[in-house]
């Protein structure tokens, strides 16, 4: 059988429910055979045309046969003719009226829509970002009994948050009573190989039980790590991300059971995770392989920190349940291990609280940001309406008298507001989807959870509402206030002229005022946050990020096996690097200035008594080559930086920073002295011969720490990071770096690859998206306020026309007038803003926390912002009064 | 016939569209007939309401017919003109004719 082609679905269903019962199915067949007609004759698009257009056009009277039956018999003959007060017929009437309207007024419109659209689709962006990072469950069942575990050094001066050892973790996971499970995980960046090119990638360590107890995602293919692969000495296997998986072997459902190269060594895929699945803390993971540690064959030491966990409770556990159990081993541990577990404790914190613990508090700003802008919008919406309300007045005012009944007049009121917010929501949803998009695009490297931020319709629908709710208020408000008595004025008056009472008048001014109010409070946010930032971009680095090129390189242990190996490979490669055409300098550390990347010791000095365990002193350590700190721009202060011949033969060294230098050898010279570092058992001594100036590791608002380096030569490790410093753009040096590390050796590859500034930038990201963000809300409510505030002045001075014309008949000069508008204008804007600062003292207040070298009431911020405001008022309100003055006092007084 | 329920214009005009079909007339070939001598620009479920109203009055009657796969199953209405549907016809076109007549057409014509 033939298959016949379908009329529009809509469209059929629409006819059908216009239709009498008695002829629906006929007439609807009817329409479908001529559909299948016009299908074969000329073709379907004709067809679908036609279909539409009969059926829209026979809806109008259509839809008035049914109700014939409510109308009384006299009415119904009657009835069979258009009437312009037929309520029925008129639902169509009114929407046509209302476009016609809107169209007829094209500023406003456009005003009101764009107004309605930047509202709803501002704050509906920003809202689901925040949602998206703050409020959203994590995407892991049961999420909320997921938490961060971390070594407490605070007794001991130390941080809060610090890294577990492996012991300690072991013991803790024995305490099944409150935890689920328990897990720790720790970086990995292999080098694969085997496969075209050598690529660097990122990967994860787990212990057992992470995938499937803690997080509780299953692998999407193979089987999850057992506890027999944890153990040390088993085969290696790996668990493989799905977008590893698409990417390196194109999706094969038979790469379970393959192996790959990772750093030289062979392991066995086993499985292959879902997509999206994104472990917090290490979200860009590919590959994953087991720790292969176990707590009776740990060779390491206890207090050795450098492992991160996450746990998951007990159902029905509380944390506090579980805090007390961890104070209570801590305390047991101490007593069993003093050097190590003296002072320690656990911390233990939920895992969605602590993933976004920095973005909190820039996140609530802007959504206090969100909630302003949404005000103004409404604020803005309102007022227009308002404005417009005298010229509506007197037209209902003359179709009342007409004899159109008060009900259809507001029923054509609410179809035109109801027209306005439709598409200011159309506008609206389309801004929301579109900035999401920008948002997410534009948001910091490594913002926690921002790949999990969609829109939320939610906060759409809220705004879209609020606007909406404002829209049919103000909309509405002329046919509701208008009494029998008002119209009939409005008519004697000649229906011009009429000015809004006195109250309407007041309304509309202190809305006005409303929204320059919360517009300045927002460009004071912004103010302060843009100074904020410039304060943070000069703040002194204590090297010099300008042209210079950094990069990493990791030495697989397989092929460089031994310390002397290292050295010799990076010593080499420094000097092959410093030969290449456009570098001025070459230096090589085992931890770059801000990657993150730190490694605590505890020292002693020489001389002083021995610290007991719980009172180290605790220094930041690096290692780095003798031409580092005049590559990177570091000072030494005093004395001198490391010379090539002290590699592992020569009498060990150390260089400290001035922080070290000034607490520990006040008033003396630290030269000279000697300092031993992590080990009291096995003591060397190390003489210090240099001291360098600070610098800011650990993000350019931190405090400095102690810090010491010691010659890579004399403990070289297999992980260097090199800066390379430029004579000009610095990216021009990536490829013949790369070349250099792949003559050497093809089976390296340098990761990381990236300049200082971009670095320096990027600790630096979220203040610039927090500014940058406030910065666009700022921006939009100016927009705003100042075309409300065209649109509230433009109407005013339409509707005083007549007023006008008898001043300039009596001898107003042009100035005079200006002065007359703009300084009623001029004069709202001041009262508006002297409201906003009055606001803007008190909430930047609760800004504090994100400001940096700038207080939360400085006055240059609030000074200026009040200015621009008030002069952009002005300026608003002069194109308006140049019309104002334009007015021809004959034409206005003919009109009397 | 009863005195006022003169026919409406579109129902007039869907009568005549009828009554100059012999048979097989339904609510497309009555559209397309309409269109055809007309040029009127009509949709077929006005047509349809109208044969609707009109039997009713018990001016026009209806049987069902067949249906095929084009029409997704649904029959077709065939309508026929009654006895009271033709007086009603003759009815209108006399009161038409009475008024029609002295009309100056030729006047109305020179006023435009």
């Amino acid at each position: 059988m033939r298959h016949q082609p379908r009329p529009p679905r809509l469209a059929e269903v629409l006819l059908a429910a216009s239709l009498p019962r008695e002829v629906r199915d006929a007439t609807v067949g009817d329409m479908a055979e001529a559909f299948c007609k016009m299908t074969e004759d000329r073709d379907h698009v004709a067809a679908r045309y036609w279909y539409w257009t009969q059926v829209l056009r026979s809806l109008n009277p259509v839809f008035r046969w049914p109700l014939r039956f409510a109308m009384p018999t006299r009415q119904r003959r009657t009835a069979k003719a258009t009437n312009p007060g037929d309520t029925m017929s008129s639902v169509i009437q009114d929407v046509r009226y209302a476009v016609r309207t809107a169209v007829k007024n094209p500023g406003f419109s456009i005003v009101v829509v764009l107004t309605l659209g930047l509202g709803i689709g501002a704050n509906t962006a920003i809202f689901s970002v925040v949602d998206g990072i703050l409020l959203r469950p994590l995407p892991f069942p049961e999420p909320d009994r997921l938490v961060t575990v971390w070594a407490d050094y605070t007794r001991r001066s130390g941080p809060l948050r610090e890294w577990l050892g492996y012991l300690n973790f072991h013991d803790l996971r024995q305490e099944t009573d409150v935890f689920e499970d328990v897990a720790v995980w720790d970086g990995w960046n292999p080098t694969l190989t085997g496969i075209a090119e050598a690529e660097l990638i990122t990967g994860g360590i787990f212990s057992a039980g992470m995938f499937s107890e803690v997080l509780g995602i299953p692998p999407a293919a193979g089987r999850p790590f057992l506890p027999e692969d944890d153990k040390p000495g088993a085969p290696d296997v790996l668990l493989i991300s799905h977008g590893f998986w698409t990417r390196r072997f194109g999706a094969d459902p038979s790469v379970i059971g393959r192996t790959i190269v990772l750093n030289g060594v062979p392991h066995t895929v086993i499985g292959i995770m879902p997509s999206g699945f994104r472990p917090p803390f290490v979200p860009n993971a590919e590959v994953w392989k087991p720790m292969q540690i176990d707590g009776d064959s740990f060779t390491g030491r206890r207090g050795d920190a450098y492992l991160r966990s996450f746990g998951r409770l007990r159902d029905g556990v509380t944390l506090e349940t579980a805090s007390a159990r961890a104070t209570a081993l801590a305390n047991r541990l101490a007593d069993q291990f003093p050097e190590s577990n003296t002072g320690m404790g656990f911390a233990i914190f939920p895992l969605r609280a602590d993933l976004v613990r920095q973005a909190q508090a820039p996140l609530w700003v802007l959504l206090g940001a969100v909630g302003f802008v949404l005000l103004i919008a409404c604020v803005n919406v309102a007022n227009l309406l308002l404005a417009r309300m005298t010229s509506r007045q007197s037209e209902l005012a003359v179709r009342a008298a007409l004899g159109a009944q008060r009900k259809r007049l507001m029923r054509q009121l609410f179809t035109e507001s109801a027209l306005l917010a439709l598409i200011g929501g159309a506008v609206g949803a389309a801004l929301a989807f579109l900035g999401t998009d920008l948002l997410v695009a534009m948001a910091p490297r490594g913002t926690p959870r921002i790949d999990e931020v969609t829109v939320d319709l939610r906060i759409l629908l809220f705004a879209g509402g609020a606007t909406a709710l404002s829209t049919f208020v103000f909309g509405l408000l002329p046919a509701v206030r208008g009494s029998r008595a008002d119209l009939h004025d409005a008519l004697k008056v000649g229906g011009r002229g009429m000015d809004l009472s006195a109250r309407g008048r007041a309304i509309g001014n202190a809305l006005m005022m409303g929204q320059v109010a919360l517009a300045l409070i927002l460009l004071v946010g912004a103010g302060l946050m843009v100074r904020s930032l410039s304060a943070l971009n000069s703040v002194d680095l204590g090297f010099e990020p300008q042209r210079m090129l950094t990069l990493s390189l990791n030495l697989p242990q397989t092929r460089y096996p031994d310390r002397a190996a290292s050295a010799n490979f990076f010593r080499d490669l420094e000097t092959r690097l410093g030969a290449l055409p456009g570098v001025e300098a070459v230096g090589g550390t085992n931890t770059v200035p801000l990657s993150g990347l730190n490694g605590d010791v505890n020292f002693d000095i020489e001389g002083r008594p021995i610290q007991q365990p719980g009172q180290e002193n605790i220094l930041w350590l690096r290692r780095v080559t003798p031409t580092y700190f005049e590559t990177i721009g570091t000072r030494i202060v005093r004395g001198r930086a490391f010379t090539p011949s002290e590699d592992r033969e020569a009498p060990r060294v150390i260089i400290v920073n001035e922080t070290l230098a000034e607490r520990y050898f006040p008033g003396e010279d630290a030269i000279g002295k000697r300092i031993n570092v992590n080990d009291p058992e096995n003591v060397t001594w190390r003489e210090i011969v240099g001291i360098a100036e600070d610098i800011k590791n650990f993000g350019i608002q931190r405090v400095s720490r102690n810090a010491a380096y010691f010659p890579f030569a004399q403990i070289p490790t297999s992980f260097m990071g090199i800066v390379m410093r430029s004579a000009g753009d610095p990216t021009l040096l990536i490829p013949s770096a790369r070349n250099v590390i792949a003559e050497m050796d093809p089976s390296l590859a340098a990761s990381n690859v990236t300049t200082m500034e971009s670095m320096v930038q990027t600790s630096l990201g979220s203040e610039r998206f927090v500014t940058m963000l406030l910065t666009i809300f700022a921006s939009v409510a100016l927009v705003l306020a100042v075309v409300g505030l065209y649109g509230v002045v433009s109407y005013s001075v339409s509707r005083r026309v007549h007023e006008m014309g008898i001043r300039v008949a009596l001898g107003a000069a042009d100035g005079d007038i200006r002065k007359l508008i703009v300084g009623k204008s001029v004069g709202m804007a001041v009262a508006g803003v002297g409201v906003g600062v009055v606001g803007a003292l008190l909430l930047t207040r609760l800004m504090e926390g994100l400001l940096f070298g700038v207080s939360a009431s400085d006055p240059v911020t609030f000074a200026t912002t009040a200015v621009l405001l008030t002069a952009v008022a002005a300026v608003a309100s002069a194109i308006p009064a140049q019309r104002a003055v334009k007015v021809d006092p004959m034409a206005v007084l003919k009109h009397e | 016939m009863a005195r006022g329920d003169y026919l409406g214009e579109f129902e007039l005009v869907v009568l005549l569209g009828l009554a100059r079909l012999e048979d097989e007339a339904y609510g497309m070939t009555i559209f397309e007939e309409i269109k055809r001598v007309t040029g009127r620009d009509l949709t077929v479920p006005a047509v349809y309401v109208t044969l609707n109203r009109l039997e009713k009055k018990d001016y026009v009657t209806s049987r069902t017919g067949e249906s095929n796969a084009a029409r997704g199953g649904r029959a077709k209405k065939y309508y026929r003109v009654t006895a009271e549907g033709s007086q009603a016809l003759e009815a209108s076109q006399e009161m038409l004719s009475r008024l029609w007549h002295g009309v100056g057409l030729g006047e109305a014509a020179s006023k435009t």
